[in-house]
């Protein structure tokens, strides 16, 4: 097996946003995300310490894998419109990696 | 009347929560995991809920017109709801900044489990420590959806509706999605479903009811003392939040604790009128859990409900008013006040 370029999509934003986020992008035509929670952290809105009530001052983690940059830019500017850019704290961000090839992206 | 106030100010869970608030200002790194914090939640709620459906089930047996008294108390809650919200926000206006104002107002119409949560353990420690009279029917802690629904709409429907003035444009409130919260959000949704098996158990199955009432009776004293130590490690922690109020702090601070209390008290007039009408079927300790309904600051349904629809809002804002200001005064004052108020009322005292 080869191993073929692709693009992975980082979308770190508040964890109560998380199944609006994911909506948008399924929307999008994303059919396959990984999550990851229980963040915390720090950015220009203020501190996501981890420990108010009900998951609110936490964040989520979504990657997504997508084999073209105009693809993953398309992903990423969908998010940022509706999310990130005034309401919620957040950042989007691309990384390039290679996966093993198992044609189903 | 004074020895009730001091076994209410004294007893464990007040003062489970006054450790957690004790153990943030000395730095433990005490702290309650996420996964637990929700395990209470489920637990709590559902043995409102079932205890409260059985109890509901009792007193109807024992007087079916109590379902008139229900009623009214439903609708009572359902008008007053949007009534607190309203009347914060309008005040809040007036040194706020509106998505703030109406986001506050959002959390003070709303209801809050926990204080609900506290009423009922006081309320049924009163009622066991007098079996001969009647204080605490059990049943008022289902009417909690009618008031938290409409409070939760009503904030967001109004605050959007500002917002759109002030701006001149923008989005509309989506009322489905905040119907949708209010109504089948975690919280609610066991109290309620849990309601409905307590009453159905009890019609049906009232052998198999008292046992599984072991537990979640049983447990219920205990697990309420570990709730407010968690109440109040998260009370404690968002004081440092309260810096970003700014010269508005002392305003805020004035309203986070007065304006519950005049809720609550609004809400034991209301359930006395309607004793009034309708006399020998609402007690004191109903009253007492009513006004918890009334003065308690949501802030857990409000806050994810608010940061959802009004994300113009400032988290900062409201969420330390709801849990660093608001919620120990009711705990600590607001408490014995509305026990005490309910009492004179009607005629315990």
């Amino acid at each position: 097996m080869e191993l073929i370029a692709a693009k992975k999509v980082i979308i770190i934003t508040e964890a109560l946003m998380e199944q609006q986020v994911l909506s948008l992008l399924k929307a999008q035509g994303a059919e396959a995300y990984t999550v990851i929670r229980n963040l915390t952290g720090q950015g220009v809105r203020g501190v996501r310490s981890g420990q108010c009530l009900a998951g609110f001052c936490e964040n989520v983690r979504i990657e997504l894998i997508v084999k073209e940059e105009a693809q993953a830019k398309a992903l990423m500017e969908a998010v940022y419109n509706k999310f990130l850019a005034e309401k919620y704290a957040g950042i989007a961000y691309l990384e390039d990696v290679r996966i093993l090839h198992h044609g189903k992206i | 009347m004074w020895e009730m106030v001091l076994a209410g100010l004294f007893a464990p869970p007040i003062l489970f929560f006054v450790l957690g608030m004790v153990s943030v200002f000395v730095k433990s790194d005490l702290h309650i995991p996420p996964a637990m914090g929700t395990a209470m939640v489920i637990f709590l709620m559902a043995s409102i809920g079932i205890t409260g459906g059985a109890a509901a089930i009792e007193s109807l047996k024992a007087d079916p017109a109590l379902i008139g008294v229900i009623v009214a108390i439903a609708l009572l809650a359902m008008f007053l709801g949007p009534f607190f919200a309203f009347m914060t926000g309008t005040l809040f206006k007036k040194f706020m900044r509106t998505a703030d104002a109406w986001a506050c107002a959002g959390h003070y119409g709303a209801v809050s489990s926990a204080t609900v949560a506290l009423g009922v353990a006081l309320a049924s420690e009163a009622q066991a420590a007098n079996p001969a009279a009647q204080i605490f029917a059990g049943w008022m802690p289902a009417v909690y959806p009618f008031m938290d629904s409409s409070a939760l709409i009503a904030a967001i429907v109004l605050g959007r509706m500002a917002l759109i003035n002030e701006q001149g444009g923008g989005e509309k409130a989506d009322i489905k999605k905040v119907l949708h919260l209010t109504v089948f959000g975690m919280g609610v949704w066991v109290l309620v479903t849990a309601l409905f098996i307590g009453m159905l158990s009890a019609v049906y199955s009232p052998g198999e009811l008292s046992r599984a009432l072991l537990f979640f009776d049983g447990m219920f004293r205990g697990i309420i003392c570990l709730f407010m130590l968690e109440m109040g490690l998260a009370a404690a922690k968002q004081i440092g939040a309260l810096k970003e109020l700014g010269k508005h702090a002392v305003k805020a601070l004035l309203y986070a604790f007065a304006l519950p209390q005049v809720w609550g008290l609004v809400g034991i007039l209301g359930a006395y009128a309607i004793h009034l009408a309708m006399p020998g079927k609402l007690f004191w300790g109903d009253a007492f859990v009513f006004a918890t309904l009334a003065g308690g600051c949501s802030f857990v349904t409000a806050p994810a409900a608010m940061r959802a629809n009004m994300p113009e809002a400032n988290p900062s804002v409201y969420l330390p008013m709801a849990v660093a200001l608001t919620f120990p005064f009711n705990v600590l004052i607001g408490m014995p006040m509305w026990m005490i108020v309910s009492q004179i009322l009607w005629g315990a005292a």
